[in-house]
């Protein structure tokens, strides 16, 4: 019995972390941003430790199954999580507003992700599920005092009703047809018209969850007015969450499927990329531009794992780590750029920011160039090991579009550092967190020196793919 | 024969630390940009010495690429860098660190974006180098598509009041060639693995996958060479250009290019392709034809030094496409000399437009008073119309003969072009030369000794490589 409370500690750990908070909010007199962050930090790298102890440990493996691949993608979720955390209490700091309710939607997030991501069967997905709605609508939410939200959460409501329905429906389509939930029972049902339309609701949840597009809206537009904080935590996190989700559902549960799945998937990526990339370029609130970079780079994610296969899953990996960390280094040089307190987020506004502030520019730059694989910045690995995988899978076709699509979100970035290094400075900018620059530069020297050995800081990730997977 | 020392990383490495020096720098002050170019200059230097220490263990017979250095690098997919060189790589090498000399000597008094500009340069250098070392496909590619990034700070700074435009161009049409390369070597890499350079030019443009290699290489090299239809972007570039260094890295696309083909170009091209080879003559000499008349009749001086090295630049493209060894080997050399050449004449130049600003008068007549100017201005100008003063005379004549030989009526509209090319700076000197009694520039705006000794040496060497063409190396 202790053992079994032993072996769910990382997510007690996480929901411990939720009265915590509220009652140190309720009753401590002094609290600033960092309390929380404090606190947060001490739960969740608890909970860290606690994952990589219990990596292979179930209680219930039926409902959830920790295996090398499950402590991957949460080891990612959370160490993710921590980083962005810190980062975002250097705004609460500045703002001087209390940072209660972000920590505790996070951390709430954080423990639904961790849950999906063990999860082996559809019921507890759907159950969880509108619990992820409610926390994530309530982060896209907080701050509503200042009146800029409304859009952005009546478009997320109407979403998630949706797809939370679409989901359900699905769930019910399959214990109908299938009669199980299980996702071990899933893989060997016989396919009907039922199942086939059941397996595809559900994954077209999951395509909401990670905002692939046609179901991107609500991810642009929460982005576009949501605090920089939770944009942060919305792009960085969820990725390998439901990466992860995409990989035990569609992968494993749905493998029968596949086909037709793929079909869906391809679809979904098609569409990701060429809307990110051909919007992009038309904006002028670099948030925005960035989710539908962020838009663009989930469909090359969708598309290199549509196949589902050992080399394209651990290309597709390979991709979006590298992703992941220039999409933080972009969103930390966000943290930089404020002027008289406020956090800007107009293209214009940054008009000849390298002029004041050439480190940071430099950095927005080379995060930049990664992004879109110019070697020999890290990225261009990223790039290759995806075109490597189409290469492999003889899907000419798709590398065009690929790379057609890449030219235009080149674009979309010389606009923005055309803005940064040529054109005449608009604003005064205020002094950069020394932290800010600390956390740019540990994420540059990954960048930069990670593609001089790679093997070094990918090698355990991709033994856990491909033993696992 | 294997290099116990590492020379050819350190020579692609050592720029990368001039630059991370450069950036640490102080740069305000009474210093401002001194320091960053002293550390770039010390640099470059420090390749030289290094390179001219390759000279002397390679074997200038030996056509294959030496000095072999192999490092693991990925393994998803697998993929290796290799370096390794000949004496006609190491010769463009060599004319990159000398040309950047001459530049960095053109901007020694910049106070204005001089760090950057350092920086971006040393980037350049390290880049182009590693271009030029890469002895496999994959270590090829990452060096042709990363020198954009240097290029295009360099033109966002320095390309004048039309750049947002020429930068979308510049970085679109270079970005989409790079892409096609990429395409081309990983369809390379499907087929055969990552292979060296020297196994491409046998084995990669075999059957009907192997048109679609090489129309994407053809493509990728020839948007980097100022032919139509991509002449026009290069043109702008170079015209708006201000900075004499920029100006200099700027005229390295087209050579990078050129240098693409000679590693890349079929072994049985000239059989295969005789028409594909037909359409390029008749349209790099048009080219060049209409390039070299409107350099005779604009009056910037920067044009003309810009269609001059145009016209060179397709007549190599041209002569590399005849399949003929021996005149590869010669462009290497002819391109030693053209480069060094194009570098001295565009920094004479832009110290002689900066005193005509300064002023506020023409600089007509000018070199009758600049005695130091007018004698190494005359020099490389001379050099540059084809006189036998440097390795540009001897080889250019070897290419122009091999061409007449191939067809004549495309040879004689060649010698055309060349001789229009050569008047157009001819006119430029006589401009300079005329008698004008209302300059207001005298002896006092005259170059300074010590630049004059340099460009005296520079001039020095020019004449050395037609003596011989290794004449520095030893043994």
């Amino acid at each position: 019995m202790l053992q079994d409370w032993l072996i769910l500690l990382p997510e007690l750990l996480l929901l411990a972390f939720l009265p915590v908070a509220w009652l140190v909010n309720l009753y401590r007199e002094s609290k600033t941003a960092k309390t929380f962050f404090t606190l947060s930090r001490v739960f969740l790298a608890a909970a860290i430790l606690c994952t990589l102890i219990f990596y292979n440990r179930s209680v219930w493996p039926d409902w959830l199954r920790n295996t090398r691949l499950t402590t991957l993608f949460k080891m990612l979720c959370y160490v993710i999580g921590l980083i962005w955390f810190y980062l975002s209490s250097k705004w609460y700091l500045n703002k001087n507003r209390s940072s209660y309710r972000f920590y505790l939607l996070c951390m709430g997030l954080l423990l639904v992700y961790g849950l999906l991501i063990s999860s082996r069967n559809l019921l507890l997905f759907g159950l969880l599920f509108p619990i992820w709605a409610l926390l994530t609508g309530a982060l896209i939410y907080q701050h509503w005092d200042e009146g800029r939200m409304t859009r952005a959460v009546k478009i997320y409501a109407a979403s998630a009703g949706l797809f939370g329905g679409l989901l359900w429906a699905g769930i019910v389509l399959l214990a109908y047809y299938a009669g199980t939930l299980s996702y071990a029972g899933l893989k060997t049902v016989p396919l009907s018209a039922g199942t086939y339309a059941g397996m595809a609701l559900v994954t077209s949840c999951c395509l909401f969850m990670l905002a692939a597009a046609p179901f991107h809206l609500w991810f642009v537009s929460a982005l576009e007015k949501a605090v920089l904080p939770v944009c942060g935590f919305l792009t960085l996190v969820p990725l390998f969450a439901m990466f992860s989700c995409l990989l035990t559902l569609v992968g494993g549960a749905f493998s029968a499927a596949a086909p037709m799945l793929r079909g869906l998937l391809l679809a979904s990526a098609v569409l990701s990329f060429l809307i990110g990339a051909l919007s992009a370029g038309g904006q002028s609130n670099f948030r925005r531009l960035f989710a539908f970079v962020s838009v663009f780079n989930i469909g090359l994610i969708l598309f290199g794992l549509a196949d589902f296969k050992a080399d394209s899953v651990l290309g597709t990996f390979i991709y979006a780590l590298i992703y992941i960390m220039s999409i933080t280094g972009i969103y930390t040089v966000f943290l930089g750029l404020k002027s008289r307190g406020d956090y800007l987020d107009s293209l214009e506004e940054i008009g000849g920011l390298s002029a004041e502030k050439p480190y940071l520019s430099a950095s927005a730059l080379i995060f930049m160039f990664s992004l879109v694989g110019i070697p020999p910045l890290l990225g261009f690995w990223g790039r290759l090991a995806l075109v490597n995988t189409l290469v492999s899978a003889e899907r000419w076709i798709d590398m065009v579009l690929l790379l057609v699509a890449v030219i235009f979100i080149v674009s979309a970035f010389l606009r923005v550092i055309g803005t940064v290094y040529f054109e005449p400075r608009q604003k005064t900018f205020d002094r950069t967190d020394k932290a800010i620059y600390i956390c740019l530069l540990i994420n540059l020297v990954l960048v930069l020196i990670a593609i001089i050995n790679p093997h070094f800081l990918f090698y355990e990730a991709q033994i856990a793919l491909l033993g696992t997977y | 024969m294997v290099s116990p020392v590492f020379l050819l990383p350190l020579i692609v490495a050592l720029p990368l630390f001039g630059a991370l020096f450069v950036l640490t720098a102080r740069d305000t002050g009474v210093v401002r940009g001194r320091n960053a170019f002293n550390v770039c200059i010390f640099t470059v230097i420090s390749n030289v010495i290094l390179l001219w220490r390759v000279f002397m263990v390679l074997n200038e017979k030996d056509r294959n690429l030496q000095l072999l250095q192999k490092f693991d690098w990925l393994s998803t997919p697998d993929i290796n860098l290799v370096f390794g060189v000949d004496t006609f790589s190491l010769l463009l090498i060599l004319a990159l660190h000398l040309a950047i000399l001459i530049g960095l000597v053109g901007v020694r008094a910049n106070t204005e974006r001089q760090m950057p500009l350092m920086v971006f340069a040393l980037l350049f250098l390290s880049m182009s180098t590693g271009l030029f070392v890469a002895a496999d496909i994959f270590s090829f590619y990452i060096f042709f598509e990363a020198m954009l990034l240097p290029l295009f700070m360099i033109l966002g700074m320095f390309g004048g009041v039309k750049r947002q435009g020429m930068l979308q161009r510049f970085f679109l049409y270079n970005f989409i060639g790079a892409l096609l390369l990429f395409v081309a070597t990983m369809l390379i890499y499907y087929q055969f693995g990552s292979i060296s350079l020297e196994e491409v030019r046998r084995t990669a443009f075999a059957g009907r996958s192997g048109v679609y290699i090489w129309t994407a290489v053809g493509l990728s090299f020839i948007s980097r060479i100022p032919i139509w239809p991509f002449h026009y972007w290069i043109s702008s570039i170079n015209s708006a250009i201000r900075n004499p260094l920029a100006f200099i890295i700027m005229s390295f696309m087209p050579l990078t290019a050129l240098y693409g083909f000679t590693r890349f170009l079929p072994d049985g091209f000239w059989d295969m392709g005789s028409f594909y080879i037909g359409i390029i003559n008749i349209v790099g000499v048009i080219t060049m034809l209409f390039i070299a008349l409107i350099g005779f009749i604009n009056r910037e001086t920067q044009y003309k030094i810009f269609a001059y090295a145009t016209v060179y630049n397709i007549m190599y493209l041209l002569g590399i496409f005849t399949g003929d060894d021996l005149i590869v080997y010669n462009i290497g050399y002819a391109l030693f000399g053209f480069m060094i050449i194009i570098s001295a004449l565009e920094v004479l130049s832009a110290y002689i437009k900066q005193r005509e600003l300064e002023a506020d008068t023409s600089a007509r007549g000018f070199l009758c008073r600049a005695r130091r100017l007018s004698a190494v201005y005359s020099f490389m100008i001379i050099a540059a119309v084809g006189f036998p003063v440097s390795a540009v005379f001897v080889n250019n004549f070897l290419i122009l003969a091999r061409l007449l030989g191939t067809n004549v009526k495309i040879g004689a509209l060649l010698v055309c072009t060349l001789v229009i090319a050569g008047m157009t700076l001819l006119q430029e000197l006589f401009r300079l030369k005329a008698d004008n009694n209302t300059c207001r520039l005298g002896k006092s705006d005259d170059i300074s000794r010590s630049m004059f000794g340099f460009m005296l040496f520079v001039a020095f060497i020019l004449l050395m490589s037609f003596v011989k063409p290794l004449w520095f190396v030893v043994g």
